[in-house]
């Protein structure tokens, strides 16, 4: 069990997300970095889509039994007791230890895996939180459907093995993600990007986007200039709304890229299934987590790339993910 | 193509009728073909989304399979066979909570501004206008939020838009924006007119109610809807007893003739 001795800016409760649900238009939430909390629940001898803890900075727990962890993703100065806590390998803590996540050093969201998981209802096939409403509150799954607060008591479930027959274990160096301040997302364009013009398609292309302050796990927004659209038809649904980048709503994959009034917006996990404005690309699904870890401020560029090269680029990460791959 | 686990299917830009019909069909074509490889597929009012596992089929060979379906229910000439129900649904048309709702927003009752809008005498009226039609379930547009178009209306009624958005509705409440009746599952923002409430909710993520049982959802895109006024000692003892209820839900096949010819 861990208790919440600060909850931090918002931490949550994430699996891999529901997947299925798109005919009733149901989010899919689940973590924003999948790698991270994949090789996580590996290093802690979980299934890979185990749910563990997404992290934001500020995030003080308390183990209250004998726990084995292992901290991924963004480094975030993570601290048990008060001294540098290990990243990237299998970890035991001792009741009573508290480990602490205090400031961004690099990448913007860390994960904590725990052996057996973070014990919270099955909802839609998923232990994930989708956080909805203004004060949080109106969400579903995960931790009662809100990001952890203050005097929370998270239970976990029954580690697959007795916790002193633990094999500790190390990610190899070279395969240990490094999160810098500037991005590449590659994108298969399309279905819409000719509804811009020829400036805007090399704006969106070329441009040093800033990651937006508003950027979060609805969606990833970004501030430069805007991008420019041709003129909408004159058939073209006139209630759909006065912008030419508006469209009768259609489903949008997590990392679809729209650009409402000419903004970029990249769909994240908690987003809608649905979308009022034309999908202009996609972000591959290979880089969706460099997006989760790219945070307010930083620099990003779009690179296109075809939807074979992208299929290519996938099978290849997924390879990585293999045990015997992976560990030193 | 949309990234690389994804295909759009678009049936036109207008969003008209037609094109909603064409990919529903298309759509339960697509699911019964049952192709290798493909994960999901989604219906929305106009387009289809669909998942596909890249390492077993490739997407323009999935591509060239849709479209081959496609082409199956085209020859079928102008008649379309949809897969369907028929529910009835009892609403509390002008109840207490959604007055209350306009009251805190500083508006007056939304069947008022309805009433209004379509130079209707009165409430009654336009409950009546409304409850005569039938419905058809055009899109989902997030977890139970359905958009319903009238198929058939003695007269048509619409409304405008909130000035300013609402910060709150009722649970299980329906409104009208435009020609457009929709619902509103949880207490959320909305801007639409409120119509009155239900007694029994139409999305469960719980599934406490055995209607519940194959799908969080009682209203499915495809899906026909007629609503019978009820009294407020009606709601109240329907939701009283709402593990008693019976949802009314009759599934058969909607057919109709579509005219021209939308290609893909």
């Amino acid at each position: 069990m861990f208790e919440i001795l600060e909850s931090g800016l918002m931490t949550t409760v994430q699996d891999l997300g529901r997947d299925q649900y798109f005919s009733i238009a149901l989010v899919k939430s689940g973590v924003m970095d999948t790698f991270s909390l994949r090789v996580g629940n590996l290093l802690v001898g979980n299934h890979t889509g185990e749910a563990g803890l997404e992290i934001s900075v500020g995030l003080k727990v308390r183990a209250l039994s004998p726990t084995i962890i292992a901290i991924t993703g963004g480094d975030l100065a993570s601290k048990i007791n008060g001294a540098d806590a290990p990243m990237w390998e299998t970890i035991k803590l001792d009741k009573g230890d508290i480990l602490s996540f205090s400031s961004i050093r690099s990448g913007f969201r860390a994960y904590l895996a725990v052996a057996g998981g973070i014990d919270v209802p099955v909802l839609f096939g998923s232990k994930s939180t989708y956080v909805s409403g203004r004060s949080g509150d109106l969400g579903f799954g995960g931790f009662k459907g809100r990001p952890v607060r203050k005097g929370d008591i998270l239970e976990i479930g029954r580690p697959r093995k007795p916790i002193d027959s633990f094999e500790f274990r190390k990610v190899k160096p070279p395969l240990i993600p490094k999160f810098k301040d500037v991005w590449t997302l590659r994108v298969v364009l399309g279905p819409f990007e000719y509804f811009l013009t020829e400036r805007g398609l090399e704006t969106l292309l070329k441009h040093p986007w800033r990651v937006s302050y508003r950027a979060g796990r609805t969606g990833y927004w970004y501030d430069g200039p805007l991008v420019e659209f041709k003129e909408r038809a004159d058939h073209q649904l006139k209630g759909a709304g006065t912008h030419p980048s508006n469209c009768i709503s259609d489903g949008v994959p997590v990392g679809g890229v729209q650009a409402p009034f000419g903004v970029p917006v990249i769909f994240c996990p908690d987003q809608s299934t649905i979308g009022g404005h034309v999908k202009l690309a996609t972000v591959i699904s290979a880089d969706l987590d460099k997006l989760g870890q790219s945070k307010p401020g930083d620099k990003t560029f779009f690179k296109e790339v075809p939807v074979n090269e992208a299929q290519e680029i996938l099978r290849r990460s997924q390879e990585l993910l293999r045990e015997e791959n992976l560990f030193i | 193509m949309c990234g690389d686990q994804f295909l759009s299917i678009y049936y036109g830009d207008e969003g008209s009728f037609e094109e909603n019909v064409l990919a529903i069909a298309h759509g339960q074509a697509i699911e019964e073909a049952r192709m290798e490889g493909v994960l999901e597929t989604a219906v929305t009012a106009s387009s289809i989304l669909m998942r596909y596992n890249p390492s077993l089929i490739d997407g323009t060979e999935l591509m060239g399979q849709v479209k081959e379906v496609a082409r199956g229910v085209r020859r079928a000439k102008g008649k379309m066979r949809i897969n369907s129900a028929m529910v009835t649904l009892p609403m509390f048309y002008d109840d207490p909570w959604t007055r209350e709702c306009a009251e805190a927003h500083h508006v007056p009752p939304n069947l008022e501004v309805i009433a209004k809008f379509n130079g209707i005498g009165s409430i009654e009226e336009v409950v009546r206008f409304h409850s005569a039609a039938t419905y058809w379930v055009r899109y989902v547009a997030g977890p139970g939020l359905v958009g319903l178009i009238p198929l058939s209306q003695e007269r048509v009624l619409l409304a405008p838009k909130y000035e300013r958005p609402r910060a709150w509705t009722p649970s299980r409440t329906f409104g009208l924006g435009g020609h457009v009746t929709s619902y509103y599952p949880f207490e959320m923002p909305g801007g639409i007119q409120l119509l009155g409430r239900l007694p029994v909710p139409l999305f469960d993520a719980t599934r406490s109610h055995p209607a519940f049982g194959e799908s969080p959802a009682i209203c499915h895109i495809g899906y026909r809807i007629k609503f019978v006024p009820i009294t407020k000692e009606e709601y109240s003892e329907i939701e009283k007893n709402f593990q008693n209820y019976e949802y009314h839900i009759e599934r058969d096949v909607f057919e109709t003739e579509l005219k021209g010819d939308e290609g893909v």
